[in-house]
């Protein structure tokens, strides 16, 4: 168990330079690299005819407080800034991008939890379902499909399942993450209409995650039915239902657990396409019309908590990950 | 010498030439290669000048074959041509990435391997902080802000955080093939320092090829979306500017008319893909005696 301290403690020790490492990062892309965007905004206004002071005042509203000052001096108030919630404000939006972000967190969060969940159920269903019928002919049919549909991108199927059941025959809503007249909340009503709208985004983002759910459970699950503790209890007769649920089932889902865990903070930031394709409220979309709209202070405010979520769900996945599986407790590193 | 290398030439085909699905796989590859490279001296350079606004949106046909068998697109201009010119820089673009990322994850997972002690817990650290990070993301806002077209730039920001995975395995990989009998035997026997290198690498070579095809095959998606959804500027060539006129100027996603125009080019990237996972999964039953009993 100590050891298992000492791993984590490592890990999040880790986690705190790496978030760090972003953060300086995301500051010299913001502020101090040649073509920043503070100096551009600044030159946008002062090409416009404003006096030099009116233009640094705006763009200290907007970037924060320290436009202004020496480098280091900026840098330590950026950090004092993120520290306490300031991200700066959107300049298309007009408004503070911590709240921006607050607002559309929770539509991403459903939209990626929902796929995930979706997806690793079936997944490991089928997979189970090949390591059952390993070798035969059902087993390498879903593996040539599987293979073949781990190639298709979420956003082409997201286009064809949008042609197809929104846009050629009218089965469900083209786009929106709820229906006009509906009030977002909690009640009956909003959440039928939002299933309504998010069954398209959810399947176009879970149907390619599919196959690899697949393939990872069955190259687990036939590698650990050639494990002795297998066999024996073949030899010993214990039924074949048993054999696959307890003896090889448990076993193989334990580390696709652990990356259905990990695959979420990573998938918050990958859900854009499938949101910008569906005009769907969340930080994806956010993310893509803050970089095509050239508004940095709301995209860099976006990067950074898709980051640091990703990482703290990494963080979780490992320590789940240790106590589900003892062997990792034991301190292999 | 000639003859020997004919005959390693002709071991190879038949190696390739038995696992089905990689050469399967294979013969697809080639295609699209032969599309980019071949296929430019056969296809007129698409020009506004073969555009007909009268023929906007017409599915496919064998009118002036082979002109037309893909359709026109939104100002009546024959999907082909666009297709093919359109194929080098990303097969340009994904191979430059792919290698990069072989390169610095070889490299760097060596080293951490042979080096031990500081520099393999530093590049492993660094490696974890790699791939905690959410290379998708940054990926965008690079692109966005660098707004480049430039081959190289775009391999080096598709690949930037793609080889930490890699490195990671060749690390252990090395770890374990170090402490192999064969090569303390090579070590002391006293061979070169290159000649143990090789015996290190030889055995990973077809999981480096694995790599290699998977990850042509993701940068393919990468690079057409950054196109696609205008995060890169669309001045040249390529499939991803296609779909993105298609949807953006030629409105295909909202009118039934524009259903080809989408259509083929998606097809034509799936096929692509598809071709390079064929060879990918050829390659790892090559490799993997357990899954070549299948």
């Amino acid at each position: 168990m100590n050891d298992f301290f000492k791993w984590i403690i490592k890990r999040i020790l880790l986690a705190i330079i790496t978030i760090y490492v972003v953060i300086t990062a995301t500051y010299i892309l913001l502020y101090i690299s040649p073509g920043n965007p503070v100096q551009i905004y600044i030159d946008s206004l002062l090409a416009r005819g404003y006096s030099k002071e009116y233009a640094l005042m705006k763009a200290r509203e907007v970037f924060g407080n320290y436009v202004n000052q020496t480098a280091f001096q900026a840098y330590l108030s950026y950090i004092n800034g993120l520290l306490h919630g300031d991200l700066g404000r959107s300049l298309i939006y007009h408004e503070p991008v911590i709240k921006l972000i607050a607002l559309e967190t929770p539509y991403t969060v459903f939209l990626v939890s929902s796929s995930l969940i979706l997806s690793y159920i079936i997944g490991v269903l089928i997979g189970l379902l090949t390591a059952k019928y390993s070798g035969g002919k059902i087993d390498s049919l879903i593996t040539i499909l599987s293979a073949a549909f781990n190639s298709i991108p979420n956003y082409i199927v997201a286009i064809i399942l949008l042609l197809f059941f929104a846009i050629y025959n009218n089965y469900f809503p083209i786009s929106g993450s709820y229906g006009i007249g509906v009030h977002p909340g909690f009640n009956l009503p909003f959440i039928i209409n939002m299933l309504d709208h998010y069954t398209l985004p959810i399947l176009s983002f879970s149907l390619p995650m599919i196959p690899g759910w697949i393939l990872s459970i069955r190259s687990a699950a036939f590698s650990i039915s050639q494990e002795d503790y297998v066999r024996y209890a073949k030899l010993r007769g214990v039924k074949s239902r048993t054999i696959l649920l307890n003896y090889i089932g448990k076993t193989a889902v334990i580390p696709s657990f652990t990356r259905l865990m990990y695959s979420f903070g990573l998938l918050l930031g990958s859900a854009t396409f499938i949101e910008s394709i569906f005009g769907l409220y969340g930080i994806g979309s956010l993310y893509a019309t803050a970089l095509t709209s050239k508004d940095y202070p709301l995209a860099i405010g976006v990067l950074l908590v898709i980051v640091i979520i990703s990482i703290i769900g990494n963080i979780l996945a490992d320590i789940i990950y240790g106590i589900l599986d003892p062997r990792v407790r034991v301190g292999e590193e | 010498m000639k003859n020997k290398f004919v005959i390693s030439l002709y071991r190879l085909f038949k190696l390739i030439y038995r696992n089905k699905i990689f050469f399967a796989g294979f013969i697809i590859f080639v295609f699209y290669i032969l599309m980019g490279t071949v296929g430019l001296l056969i296809i007129p350079y698409p020009s506004p000048s073969l555009a007909n606004p009268f023929n906007a949106f017409q599915p496919p046909s064998l009118n002036h074959f082979p002109l037309y068998i893909f359709g026109t697109d939104y100002e009546g201009e024959p999907l082909l041509p666009e297709i093919v010119w359109g194929t080098p820089f990303i097969l340009e673009v994904t191979s430059i990435a792919s290698v990069i990322t072989i390169g610095v994850g070889l490299i760097l997972g060596l080293l951490a391997g042979f080096m031990g002690r500081f520099v393999d817990l530093a590049l492993n650290a660094f490696f974890e902080i790699i791939l905690t990070l959410p290379g998708f993301p940054i990926t965008l806002i690079l692109a966005t802000i660098i707004h480049t077209s430039n081959p190289l730039i775009l391999a080096g920001i598709l690949s930037m955080f793609s080889w930490a995975g890699l490195a990671k395995a060749i690390r252990s990989f090395t770890y374990s093939l170090k402490k192999q009998e064969y090569i303390t035997m090579a070590k002391i026997l006293g061979l070169s320092k290159i000649r143990i290198l090789k015996e290190i690498i030889y055995p990973m070579s077809s999981y480096i090829l694995v790599h290699l095809f998977q990850d042509m095959m993701f940068y393919v998606f990468g690079l057409v979306a950054l196109y696609a959804f205008g995060f890169l500027p669309l001045s040249n060539n390529n499939w991803g500017v296609i779909l993105n006129f298609a949807i953006s100027i030629g409105g295909a996603i909202y009118s039934p008319l524009g259903f080809w125009n989408l259509i083929i080019p998606m097809i034509i990237i799936i096929i692509y893909e598809i071709g390079l996972m064929m060879m990918s999964i050829g390659l790892g039953k090559l490799v993997d005696p357990r899954l070549r009993e299948y």
